[in-house]
């Protein structure tokens, strides 16, 4: 049972976290959850699909933004920049896709924002087929279509 | 080398086994590492690209294809990159391009540069200008031609459009408001003459619809060459021109500038702002001004270039009080003394910067800086240096450029009046 003012946050593969409630409501779902009713607020909220991994890295983010929006003395802007930074960069794909549908069901934008952008700037500037590889995309185009969007595309690539 | 083609088939035969084989046996590893992101997640991320790199991703798959191609992801694309704005540096009578990025350091570096072969016919293209992600040219037939051919280029979706009419000019293109939705570019164009205004919306089924313009009202009379409009609160406005071929047409201050709702499809006249003196007479199509939107504020301003000192004074248009406002007086720091500053042409705002450009004949080779607004404080960019395509006939012109990933339309590829 969590003291007053933290919230226990259990994992798919039951693993529990206590969190600042400052930390927890990061998270506009969890925010809603505790807002509507109270009773998640004393007991254990469930991360449906989240695992135990996954929620410890999305708490790690969320303590160090939720502390630097309480007092902007104690952590500049640039230390979070360089916080995110290395936050994304240890990332491998998998981690990575996972992060981003557990912030994306958990609402936290401004996660979502930063791994987006990440995602983005992984894409920026390759060709198709180095795209393919990096992401384990299938190429699902048949010749003639893949012919056909080359001869489109004749300059520029 | 040459080989027998049986030998060549079973070469291509054997390495398609081969890569079969190599698919089965990562198979495994790949259905493991093949994690789909939701298409909502995928779609913000699409969003935060380039114009460029997007049209790259639609080679990808079919569902990245699929997913980048509704307009709903066009729209939401288009709102990412009005934040984001580069600078296109053109060539005249060219088909050479360049993207030019805005840059922290003195140099700029080409982010990009391409060949158009949809502009390579038997005639000249002369470069008008570009405006909402189009690049507009005017193909220079010989001159008992009666018929002028305009091109629409989109450089990101690499779709091009011919537009055949009688003698006039595009004063712009821009999405239609009534539309928004689904982004339509529209075309205004308008008679030499000054008499006859029409409207192409370019979409599945493409007709010039003629405007039905005041004849108490004023004359809606061209814009300055090679001078795109600024779009503001879905307004066009642009300064008038006086060159009619040859002659040069006196026209009157109090009309220098106009100004076309695209919701109303009304036109109207404006006044520039400062004294109407001697310098107007001198210069009728008012050189010295030149018409921006203020960094993405939906404001209307004017800056106007001092003509002895290296002075720019920036207006900003008041809407509900239609007044001009004195905003800015910049003391730029540049020295002045081997060009006029009144022949500097400011090209867009970027972060509180202005891009300006100076002209090639007065420049030795013709430049560009940016100036900070509030402190006048000057980053010059070096002449970019073009591998030897660059020769003594070509001047190199800047423009702001926002890259848009809206079709310019799905049908025809030429649009006769």
């Amino acid at each position: 049972m969590a003291s007053k003012g933290n919230l226990t946050l259990k994992s798919c593969n039951g693993k529990e976290f206590i969190v600042e409630e400052k930390v927890a409501v990061m998270s506009t779902t969890i925010k809603n959850m505790v807002d509507v009713d109270d009773s998640f607020a004393q007991g254990v909220i469930p991360i449906i699909g989240v695992d135990g991994k996954i929620l410890a890295k999305l708490i790690e983010y969320c303590k160090e933004h939720a502390e630097a929006d309480e007092d902007e003395e104690v952590k500049s802007e640039e230390y979070l920049k360089k916080f995110d930074e290395k936050f994304v960069d240890e990332l491998n794909l998998n981690d990575l896709y996972d992060l981003l549908k557990a912030s994306n069901y958990l609402e936290i934008t401004k996660l979502l924002n930063l791994l987006c952008q990440k995602v983005a700037s992984m894409i920026k500037g390759k060709k198709p087929e180095e795209i393919r590889r990096i992401f384990n995309i299938k190429n699902d185009f048949t010749p003639e279509e893949e012919e056909e969007i080359n001869r489109q595309n004749p300059w520029a690539f | 080398m040459n080989f027998h083609p049986v030998i060549l088939s079973c070469l291509s035969w054997l390495l398609a086994l081969w890569s079969q084989l190599l698919l089965a046996l990562t198979r495994g590893r790949r259905l493991r590492a093949s994690r789909h992101l939701p298409d909502e997640i995928l779609v913000q991320i699409l969003t935060k690209l380039p114009a460029k790199s997007v049209v790259r991703c639609r080679c990808v798959c079919r569902r990245w294809k699929a997913l980048t191609s509704t307009p709903a992801f066009l729209e939401l694309h288009q709102k990412n990159s009005n934040i984001t704005r580069s600078i296109t540096v053109n060539r005249w009578q060219s088909d050479w391009f360049w993207n030019r990025k805005k840059s922290t350091s003195h140099e700029c570096t080409i982010l990009n540069s391409f060949d158009c072969p949809v502009l390579k016919s038997s005639y000249p293209h002369k470069f008008l200008y570009s405006s909402n992600g189009l690049l507009i040219f005017l193909e220079e037939f010989p001159s008992n031609s009666r018929l002028q051919h305009f091109i629409l280029l989109n450089p990101a979706t690499r779709q091009k459009v011919r537009l055949v009419t009688p003698p006039g000019s595009i004063y712009g293109v821009f999405f239609h408001p009534l539309v928004k939705d689904h982004h339509q570019y529209c075309v205004l164009w308008g008679e030499e003459s000054s008499s006859l205004y029409k409207l192409l919306v370019l979409r599945e089924s493409c007709y010039w619809r003629e405007l039905h313009h005041d004849v108490n009202g004023p004359v809606p009379w061209q814009p300055r060459l090679q001078t795109p409009p600024v779009i503001v609160n879905d307004v066009l406005y642009w300064m008038v021109g006086c060159r009619h071929g040859t002659r040069i047409l006196p026209r009157h201050c109090g009309q220098s500038i106009m100004a076309f709702n695209t919701k109303t499809e009304k036109f109207s006249a404006m006044s520039h702002p400062g004294p109407q003196d001697q310098w107007c007479k001198e210069d009728p199509e008012h050189l010295r001004m030149h018409l921006l939107e203020m960094d993405d504020h939906g404001l209307l301003c004017l800056c106007e270039c001092a003509e002895l000192e290296p002075l720019i004074t920036i207006w900003i248009y008041e809407n509900s009080r239609s007044l001009w406002i004195r905003r800015h007086a910049v003391s730029v720091k540049v020295d002045i003394s081997n060009y006029p500053f009144s022949k500097v042409r400011p090209v867009a705002f970027v972060n509180g910067e202005v891009y300006a450009e100076w002209p090639r004949e007065v420049w030795g080779g013709g430049g560009s800086f940016a100036f900070n607004l509030v402190l006048g404080t000057v980053k010059s960019f070096r002449r970019l240096r073009m591998f030897g395509i660059e020769d003594e006939t070509s001047v190199i012109i800047m423009y702001a450029h926002t890259p848009s990933l809206i079709p310019i339309n799905n049908c025809e590829t030429e649009i006769w009046m």
